[in-house]
């Protein structure tokens, strides 16, 4: 890999790194609302997007474990949205997500 | 919109070294990710949006075609699989290679995507160098496109003062529009090496030949040929829809389908199915003679184990059966009890009671 793709690599997982905080804000949010039985079909498609979205870009900038963490999520999320009902292994899920961002941006 | 709009040879970029890509995904990071692989891959002309709605503008507004889209799946209102269906509807678009780059593995997925005309589908995480790769892979593939574009552009000039025109040559491959799970060549690769990192459990590689393909290149006129693969091309994809497929035409005559759900006996019948099919459309050359098509099908090949050094393995196996096949029928002079054999077995596939249809009668 060339020396200019490598910082323009390093530019934006670090710009992916900012933009977690934000992420992990509504995760919480979610989080919250999945474990007091109030989420609606459109936070668990707005979880969905959210997990998508980290699965897509955390394996590419560098962060495998946290990459992995948001797959497996996002097929408990989808298969939540398919039976109508989320689990609470999915719960435990986010909170861990939750955990791994935070990890990622201590990096 | 339609091609005349760029003009028959209005875009040549990649000749010059250049490529004009579209890439579409909602995530502002992963566009600029793109943006900077495929730039250094050396296509640094890409322009990027954010949805499939901006991304139809953009190739409205664009004063030249575009020569590659890299497009997410997963996006609001209208998803890349979406996307990639109303291109295709555009003919300047119907062959310029899409590569859907998504997270969703799933084979669900991967199959749509290729049925809505994907050429290829890389997964996230994606490796950049990898990723480079695949948008030269493309690059080639618009080189060779351009390369019959431009024959045919000067065989067409020729058309006017020679009767009959030879501009397909017997081991090119044939653009198949409208039949039911027919993919590109290189696509129906792409399709294989996808799902191999997956497995492929359970699915099944055959493959067909016209085992006369040459004598009937030989007596054909361009479109008529051309007719003839694709009317082969329908009757194998009739006769295959009791299983998932897609289908792919190989240039020579060789049809090569990949079938998921297959049963053991999926197969027994299916030669003698497809004959009476091509029969029944009582095939024709330009002059009203005739045309004896003879099909011969290979050896189904499993897939369930896959080299990890050589994927394409089994396509391999199934087409090498298939010309062994073929060559061995060709050196056997065409049957004079081609008609009444047809008709035995046209009866006996209406009696599901009657034994399997031997494939030594087709010559199978």
């Amino acid at each position: 890999m060339s020396a200019g793709l490598s910082d323009k690599l390093r530019e934006i997982r670090e710009k992916f790194v900012a933009s977690l905080p934000e992420r992990k804000e509504r995760l919480i949010v979610l989080s919250g609302k999945l474990s007091n039985g109030q989420c609606t079909a459109e936070d668990m498609e707005e979880l969905r997007f959210i997990v998508h979205k980290i699965h897509g870009l955390a394996g590419t900038l560098g962060f495998a474990a946290l990459g992995q963490n948001a797959a497996v999520l996002e097929l408990q999320i989808a298969d939540a949205i398919q039976t109508g009902g989320y689990t609470s292994v999915m719960c435990e899920g986010v909170e861990q997500l939750i955990d791994f961002i935070q990890g990622a941006m201590d990096t | 919109m339609d091609g005349s709009k760029y003009g028959r040879l209005a875009n040549k970029n990649i000749l010059v070294g250049t490529m004009k890509i579209l890439a579409v995904d909602d995530d502002e990071i992963i566009l600029e990710l793109l943006k900077e692989v495929v730039a250094a891959a050396g296509f640094p002309d890409i322009t990027l949006v954010d949805s499939g709605a901006a991304a139809l503008k953009a190739i409205e507004q664009s004063p030249t075609r575009f020569d590659c889209f890299l497009l997410d799946i997963q996006m609001p209102e209208m998803d890349g699989i979406q996307l990639c269906d109303k291109i295709r509807k555009i003919p300047a678009y119907r062959s310029t290679p899409v590569l859907m780059i998504t997270a969703m593995a799933d084979r669900q997925y991967i199959d749509r995507a290729f049925a809505a005309g994907a050429s290829d589908y890389v997964t996230k995480p994606f490796d950049v160098l990898e990723l480079g790769t695949r948008v030269k892979l493309a690059a080639r593939l618009i080189k060779e496109q351009h390369a019959v574009e431009d024959k045919d552009f000067a065989l067409e000039a020729l058309r006017d003062q020679i009767e009959t025109v030879q501009s397909i040559h017997v081991a090119d491959e044939v653009q198949i529009e409208g039949v039911a799970g027919v993919i590109g060549k290189l696509a129906f690769e792409n399709y294989l090496l996808q799902l191999s990192r997956g497995g492929l459990f359970g699915s099944s590689l055959v493959a067909f030949q016209i085992a006369n393909i040459s004598t009937i290149h030989q007596h054909s006129s361009a479109a008529d040929f051309t007719n003839t693969i694709v009317d082969v091309a329908e009757a194998i994809s009739d006769n295959l829809r009791r299983t998932e497929f897609f289908l792919a035409y190989r240039g020579n005559g060789v049809f090569v389908a990949i079938c998921h759900k297959a049963v053991a006996d999926s197969f027994t019948d299916l030669p003698a199915e497809i004959a009476l099919s091509i029969r029944d459309m009582e095939l024709v050359y330009d002059n009203g003679a005739k045309m004896d098509v003879r099909m011969v099908m290979g050896q189904p090949v499993k897939c369930g184990f896959f080299n990890p050094t050589n994927t394409l393995e089994p396509l391999w196996k199934a087409v090498d059966s298939v010309e062994l096949r073929a060559q061995s029928m060709q050196r056997r002079p065409a049957s004079s009890g081609w008609s009444s054999k047809i008709n035995t077995i046209r009866n006996r596939l209406k009696h599901p009671s009657a034994k399997h249809v031997s494939k030594m009668e087709l010559g199978f």
